[in-house]
């Protein structure tokens, strides 16, 4: 229940507000109890349950949050001067009134642990900047027999107890299983100075674990404050009211939300109604001060006329007239030396400069490590930040005079374009115009050239098109477009096994595996097997950089960093014994070779291969053997009977093709029986399960192809889909007979 | 190249961390290159604790740059003085660690705090951690361990104990470590100085299904005997329960209306007084929740029956003394009891207040003693625990005590038992099964249907007879009554086991024991450090009938196997009649700890069990 309640907050008016930061922590507790338990609200009043729910773990019978905020200047006396400071009065109430059906939800109510006190208050002599939030709870209970019980809060146990610092945790007395819990967090918040529009956004779904029978979510601010929202994915509209003070008032009311289900493949940002609210305020001296003291502040306008996205995109634009992100030459200077000159770069083939310009970058970006970190098992998930970067590469690219495009666009396990609610919902793109378009993102450290993660492939995009009048001087053009998807066979595996049976053991199988992977479905295995030090090495090379110890100029971060890399290294038989662990769902009995063939760091495919020893894949059957052959392509669950009803639309990363090349050595003196129960083809839109098997003299040859062709499958088809992964499912129980000739 | 410009734009900038695989711990990286920790006992007068002041100085060294968790904990029974830190033999700026609440796994709430701060480390550091800590009163001060969280080169530990002062130190778990020890006398302060020196201890490591802490590492078990006037100490056992008694013996709710109320409700259809008791055993199971409390004093002074009544939930304490009372209402003698677990490796022998960690309520009936631990959420009344079987337990009785022992059960009180029988149809096995669970694994079957909702109750339950198999449904099930715990529980159903059987050419391949309870249970002898505990006895029964098609005939079946030792058996067998082919199967683990020294055997025997899982039974058709 501790997560639950981490940041939810309540509603009293303004005056009250203003009365209690007079009180002690105890008054306020006092007088919300007051206002939560005695204010009539109608969404708290039933106590039945519908029948339908009588089997549920736990139904909500009523769920509010309640948030007021009100913002405003203020003059405050310093040491030698005077400033204005924007004060900020919030409160907040979350409650939430359950009936508990069961010991599994007995238990997940029956504590709550939260912030009482979070002070960080700063003085600097005598003057002091506030910035104080409470938290105050309050809890009742209903017993079956209609009994109200008001629960002593004062029972919670202190875990931090320094005046800035209250932590509480309190264990619920005497409810019980057929109770009905009705329990409110409130907050109060006072803080002085700048408050991030982040701080003060709510983020809703409409679902929930459990059912929702009624639902009221109130936001109230003052008239003087920007207040933004969306409502997604069917979500209801606000009603928007303005009480006798002006102040602005949304209200988000329902009944009867079934609960959700979790579901493999779903992305809730696009599937589930959900709606967004924050609020801004800034006086207009805390934006000429924050201007001067950051320059990127100045950026930060928000013009309430516009959409949120269209906010972030004005000041995304308005990055390249600051020197915020300077232009640097060394990406190209490099590139002019791989081609020798800059005339033999601008005559290169577009996609051969392209190629090579965006190769520096990485080498520039992913060549350069953190002086304070050296842990290895993360460097190979560096991220790069597509916003800053883009502005970077499209400033070399202007320079360069290719022609280009900015994308904006989301990924599709978030909100969608249209739902932008924050900066970090959209990612930016370059877009080569030559002959064909080619694309450069900025991702991760195996991302190449002309390769568009597949989160936002289909995607819909913003384009931004760049025109360099001077160095702080761009405009640019907006039109659309949809980033290309990749196909089935873009997104390759290829999986090469030879199976000996040990001479020492038929029980036991050597196997050798080789494994091709391109696009989509390398990323993960790249990052995880091929070491950060060789990595480093190879854009090196690829790039004509300068060698780690003379590119490290600190000498002492060099050898920190050259003694991780050294101790690091030992570690890599581990990736790949948890990397066939994961592929069969069982640890392998040992290992005895192991290597990354090629890196797929400088061009795709990336290839690896491990030799070692499986137990478990054959029974013995008196004299014959039976064969797991289906456990070779590694553990496929079918779906369970209970997901077969589908709630959501299906996300899948990408269109995709595995296939399994099987290639088992029959031991001598055995025969297969079975391999043509091997065989299986399913064959739909959405893809195909295909296994054929052959016996080549001493081989049996098994053939295995799977593919999905698409990412985003409509609900309604979901049979389709699951019809393919339970065909896999089936194969991977699938068995042959080793049989001894007599 | 990045200029040193560019370079800083591109590490604040360019790059964030998502993490996407969890990080590999590297444990080796840090070492202890020296310890030295010197333990004095001291008081000011006659009328004041005895204190124990911790002086500790501990020199790091680290290969790789990292962060180094400075930590030192305390308790309401004692503080930290002073904390300090030289990195590479210079003063650390912004030292400064920050005083918090530690949060101890499925504890509501502890006493226990730390003083806590992450030092950066560049490689091929020495950091040099001193320690000034004090605990109030020698009682509370029970143990010292030799070993720490990082392989230790070399350690002393120097314990100064004045004449004036008696304490016994027991040396525990010395064995297989370099450990030396030299006694002085030092005359001008009258004490004795009792020096250990140890090399080469390597790291405490956690591993699961190990014994608890005070069987493996080496440690001193510190026991204060009195000699001064004002403090508590315990000389014998009886003044540890002098002391527990003191803090207990104004526990008396019997009076309350809601006590005696409550306690007629429970036992209002009881016939007998043996009825009422486990009448009463079960409502305080049922009913009162369990959440543990580690508090100082109040971590001994167990909470009063007629709040945790009120508050329907208790540490063990609470929950003993409400069995307790409401039985006591009834006129039954029960009695408080405390005792140590099987995590604890001492026993009374050593009075201190390291022996126990537990209480529970002992009923004394009819010339029988009856052990309750309502913290047990799913046992039956007089059933035990594995933790809590053959521990001593020390039971109040006025202003004495008895000792005695919680009764030892034999793997018979456990059971998991499967009765099927099965008939071939195609390539599947249809068929009915029988299930009975008793003792712990009638405990283990509760706890996964009782954390699971109430909806999923029925997929729960499936999903745990079949093994996890998708293939395996089930129809026709009853749900027994999941909430009496008195009883053994059993369940009967219809069975559809899908791709049960492999058919090649008209001959059936048939893996009856789809359970195969210890397959590769194998242990790594090269990996494993301390014993095996298994949680609890064991005793498998299965039995399971297949029925022979007609116009087959047995081919070929897996070996039987017959293991016995001292400490387990494996045994199955395939009965071969005329029209069906019977599996048993019977594992009993009397002695659920597997010792180092047995672990060669053990993984020969579970070789073997596994060579026999993996062997299908061969029926052809008729010539």
């Amino acid at each position: 229940m501790k997560s639950k309640f981490t940041l939810l907050l309540f509603f009293i008016s303004p005056l009250a507000l203003l009365a209690q930061n007079q009180l002690s922590y105890n008054q306020k507790a006092e007088e919300i109890k007051k206002t939560v338990w005695e204010k009539q609200n109608p969404i708290f009043e039933s106590n039945k349950i519908p029948e339908k729910y009588n089997n549920e773990s736990a139904v909500i019978l009523a769920r509010s949050f309640d948030m007021q905020r009100v913002s405003g200047g203020k003059f405050k006396f310093m040491v030698i001067t005077a400033t204005s400071v924007t004060q900020t009065n919030k409160t907040t109430t979350f409650r939430e009134k359950i009936k508990i059906n069961d010991k599994a939800a007995l238990d997940e109510y029956s504590t709550l642990e939260y912030d009482k006190i979070i002070d960080k208050t700063e003085t600097i002599l005598t003057a002091s900047i506030k910035n104080k939030k409470e938290v105050f709870i309050g809890v009742k209970i209903i017993k079956s027999n209609g009994k109200e019980l008001i629960v002593n809060t004062n029972e919670e146990v202190i875990l931090q107890n320094s005046k800035k610092d209250k932590v509480g945790k309190l264990a619920i007395p005497d409810l019980q299983v057929g109770d009905i819990l009705d329990y409110y967090i409130s907050t109060i918040q006072v803080k002085e100075g700048n408050q991030e529009e982040d701080e003060n956004r709510y983020t809703f779904f409409l679902a929930n674990e459990y059912p929702v029978l009624n639902f009221a979510y109130k936001f109230q601010y003052g008239k003087k404050i920007s207040v933004f929202n969306i409502s997604a994915n069917g979500a209801p509209q606000p009603i928007i009211s303005t009480n006798n003070d002006g102040d602005q008032i949304f209200t988000y009311t329902g009944t009867d939300i079934p609960k959700y289900k979790d579901e493999i493949w779903s992305s809730p940002y696009r599937d589930l109604p959900y709606f967004c609210i924050s609020s801004s305020f800034k006086t207009k001296y805390d934006q000429m001060m924050m201007a001067s003291a950051n320059p990127l502040s100045k950026l930060d306008k928000i013009d309430p006329k516009l959409s949120r996205l269209d906010n972030y995109i004005n000041n995304f634009q308005a990055i390249f007239n600051t020197n915020f992100v300077a232009f640097s030459d060394d990406i190209t200077n490099q590139a002019k030396e791989h081609f020798k000159s800059s005339k033999a770069l601008k005559n290169a083939p577009l996609d051969s400069s392209m190629k090579v310009i965006y190769n520096n970058w990485r080498y520039s970006v992913f060549c350069d490590y953190d002086a304070d970190n050296f842990d290895i098992s993360e460097m190979n998930y560096r991220v790069a930040k597509s916003k800053i970067n883009t502005v970077k590469m499209c400033k070399i690219l202007c320079d360069l005079e290719i022609p280009h495009d900015i994308l904006v666009a989301t990924s599709k396990f978030s909100n969608s374009l249209s739902n932008v609610f924050e900066t970090g919902d959209f990612q930016t793109m370059i877009r080569i115009n030559g002959s064909k378009p080619m694309y450069m993102f900025f991702d991760r450290v195996n991302t190449h050239f002309n390769e568009i993660p597949v989160y936002y492939q289909g995607e819909k995009a913003l384009v931004l098109t760049p025109r360099r009048k001077g160095d702080h001087n761009y405009t640019f053009t907006r039109s659309e477009a949809t980033i290309p998807v990749t196909k089935t066979e873009d997104n390759l595996l290829v999986e090469n096994l030879k199976v000996n049976f040990s001479k020492d053991d038929m029980q036991h199988l050597n196997i050798t595996r080789n494994v091709n992977e391109k696009g989509s479905m390398k990323t993960e295995d790249q990052l995880r097997l091929c070491y950060v030090e060789d990595i480093d090495k190879e854009l090196t090379t690829l790039t004509q950089g300068e060698e780690l110890k003379k590119r490290l100029k600190d000498k002492k971060t060099y050898n920190n960093l050259q003694q991780a890399f050294d101790f690091g290294r030992k570690d890599i038989k581990k990736s790949f014994t948890a990397e066939i662990t994961s592929q069969y769902e069982q640890a392998p009995k040992d290992v005895t070779d192991f290597k990354v063939i090629k890196t797929g760091i400088s061009n795709a495919p990336f290839e690896y291969e491990s030799k070692f020893t499986m137990e478990n894949f054959v029974k013995k059957a008196g004299s014959n053997y039976i064969l797991d052959v289906g456990k070779l392509i590694g553990k496929i669950s079918k779906i369970d009977a209970d997901k077969k009803d589908r709630q959501t639309n299906i996300y899948m990363s990408s269109a995709r093709a595995l296939n399994y090349n099987i290639d088992i050595e029959i031991p001598a003196g055995y025969k297969v029986s079975g391999a043509s129960d091997l065989n299986v083809n399913i064959t739909n839109d959405k893809g195909r399960f295909n296994a054929t098997s052959k016996i080549d003299g001493q081989k049996l040859l098994v053939e295995v192809k799977r593919a999905y062709h698409k990412a985003s499958i409509d609900k309604k088809e979901w049979n389709d889909l699951v019809s393919l992964v339970d065909a896999a499912g089936n194969f991977y129980e699938r068995k042959v007979l080793l049989e001894k000739i007599n | 190249m990045p200029n040193k410009y560019n370079a800083l734009i591109i590490a604040i900038l360019c790059i964030s961390f998502t993490k996407i695989a969890n990080a590999v711990a590297i444990d080796s990286n840090i070492s202890i290159l020296s310890a030295k920790c010197l333990y004095t006992f001291s008081k000011q007068d006659e009328k004041t604790e005895v204190t124990v002041k911790e002086k500790s100085e501990t020199r790091y060294k680290n290969i790789l740059a990292q962060v180094l968790p400075i930590t030192a904990f305390y308790n309401e029974k004692s503080k930290i003085i002073s904390l300090n830190c030289r990195l590479n033999n210079k003063s650390v700026r912004n030292f400064s660690p920050v005083d918090t609440y530690y949060t101890v796994k499925d504890v509501f709430y502890s006493d226990v705090r730390m003083n806590y701060f992450p030092l950066e480390v560049p490689s091929n550091s020495i950091t040099d951690i001193s320690l000034e800590k004090i605990t109030y009163d020698a009682k509370y001060f029970t143990s010292v361990y030799f070993t720490e969280e990082y392989r230790t080169l070399s350690k002393e530990i120097i314990v100064k104990i004045p004449r004036w002062m008696d304490i016994d130190l027991k040396e525990m778990n010395f064995e297989g470590f370099n450990i030396t020890k030299t006694i002085t006398y030092n005359e001008k302060d009258n004490e004795d100085i009792i020096k250990y020196t140890c090399l080469n201890l390597p790291a405490m490591t956690a591993e699961a299904l190990s014994p608890g802490q005070s069987y493996i590492y080496p440690h001193l078990l510190f026991l204060a005997k009195d000699k001064s006037t004002s403090s508590v100490y315990f000389n014998s056992l009886q003044d540890q329960y002098n002391w527990y008694r003191s803090l207990t013996k104004d526990l008396n709710d019997e009076k309350e209306p809601a006590i005696q109320q409550q306690a007629q409700e429970i036992t209002a259809n009881c016939k007998t007084e043996l009825e009422k008791v486990s009448a009463v055993y079960y409502w305080v199971q049922n009913n009162i929740r369990y959440i543990a409390f580690e508090d100082g004093i109040a971590g001994f002074k167990p909470d009063s029956a007629a709040e945790v009544l009120r508050k329907k939930y208790g540490d063990c304490k609470g929950m003993a003394n409400l069995t307790k009372t409401l039985l006591k209402v009834l006129g039954i003698d029960a009695r408080l009891s405390w005792l140590g677990t099987n995590h604890i490796a001492y026993n009374y022998s050593t009075p201190s207040l390291a022996v126990d960690n537990h209480m529970i309520c002992t009923v004394f009936l009819n010339g029988k003693l009856y052990f309750l631990d309502t913290t047990e959420s799913f046992l039956g009344f007089n059933e035990y625990a594995e933790r809590i079987q053959g521990r001593e337990v020390l039971i109040e009785d006025n202003d004495k005590y008895s000792l005695t022992k919680v009764p030892l059960s034999n793997e018979n009180s456990n059971l998991d038992f499967v009765k099927k029988s099965l008939n071939i149809d195609g390539i599947n096995l249809l068929g009915t099964a029988t299930h009975i669970w008793k003792g712990e694994d009638k405990e283990v079957l509760l706890s996964n249907i009782h954390s699971s909702k109430k909806e999923k109750l029925y997929a729960t339950l499936s999903e745990y007879l079949g093994n996890k198999n998708q293939n395996y449904e089930i129809q026709d099930l009853k749900l027994p009554a999941l909430d009496v715990y008195d009883k053994d529980i059993s369940v009967s159903y219809n069975l559809k086991f899908k791709n049960g059987v492999d058919l090649f050419d008209k001959v059936y391949y048939v893996t009856l024991d789809q359970d195969k309870e210890y397959d590769n249970f194998k242990i790594d002898q090269g990996e494993r450090n301390h014993e095996i505990w298994l949680p609890y006895k064991v005793n498998i029964q299965k039995e399971i009938i297949l029925n022979i098609p007609a116009n087959y005939e047995l081919k070929d079946k897996p070996s039987n196997l017959a293991i016995k030792t001292s400490s387990y058996e494996f045994n199955i067998s395939y009965e071969v009649l005329s029209d069906k082919i019977i599996y048993k199967k019977l594992i009993k683990i009397p002695n659920p700890k597997i010792t180092k020294t047995a672990f060669t055997q053990w993984n020969d025997d579970i070789k073997k069990l596994t060579q026999i899982y993996s062997e299908t039974i061969t029926l052809k058709p008729k010539s």
